[in-house]
């Protein structure tokens, strides 16, 4: 490996050695850190339009341009999906769970809160503990 | 503990709630006094099929408990 050049060898330092260790390829440091599964650029450029026209529901649509449209809502909800954590994910088949679901049925977060109960005149209102206490003694 | 006091002892620790939500006591609280307040509720809660769902009472309350446990794994629970 570190040896000098030798005969019939012009560029000794750009070839691979047969020995028993998987040859290296030379690696851009601007490829480091990329997405294994990158967009084509087609779908970039629709994102990009999506997210940033201002006005795109304003105008009336003509031609193609409701196929376009079409097209554009359809990238982005894949691209939306595929980006969708594993925390997002596991929250969703959580609600689905009825014992652990932390949603409040509509019915009863209408509700109004129930009322204040009374507290001993030198106790702060606005100081949880003092709830807690009086409710701890009742 | 009466009726009355239990009651009174529930909406005592809602507000406690209420005014800290990140504690975890008053949730516990609210739960036990929940259930506290109904033997009946609670005795079909604990012999309710779990293939079920929960009626949204019981389903209110059951989330206390689990919403408690979120906030502080170790909350005294006795």
């Amino acid at each position: 490996m570190f040896r000098t050049e030798q005969h019939r060898e012009p560029c000794a330092g750009r070839r691979a050695q047969e020995v028993d260790v998987a040859a290296t390829a030379a690696i851009d440091a601007g490829v480091i850190g990329e997405e294994t599964e990158t967009l084509a650029g087609n779908q970039v450029r629709r994102i990009a339009e999506y997210d940033f026209h201002p006005g795109r529901t304003c105008a009336p649509l003509r031609g193609g341009a409701h196929a376009r449209q079409r097209q554009r809502h359809e990238d982005v909800r894949t691209y939306h999906e595929s980006k969708r954590t594993g925390r997002e994910r596991f929250s969703q088949r959580d609600d689905a769970c009825p014992r652990r679901s932390l949603a409040t049925p509509p019915a009863r977060a209408q509700e109004r809160p129930p009322r204040r109960p009374p507290l001993p005149a030198a106790a702060d209102t606005n100081d949880w503990e003092a709830y807690y206490d009086a409710g701890v003694e009742l | 503990m009466n009726d009355r006091h239990q009651v009174d002892a529930e909406r005592a620790f809602y507000w406690s709630s209420r005014l800290e939500p990140r504690r975890a006591e008053p949730l516990f609280a609210r739960w036990a006094a929940a259930w506290a307040r109904d033997a009946d509720r609670f005795g079909r809660y604990v012999e309710w099929d779990p293939k079920k769902p929960l009626p949204p009472e019981m389903l209110q309350i059951d989330s206390l408990r689990y919403r408690a446990l979120l906030r502080n794994p170790l909350v005294f629970q006795v």
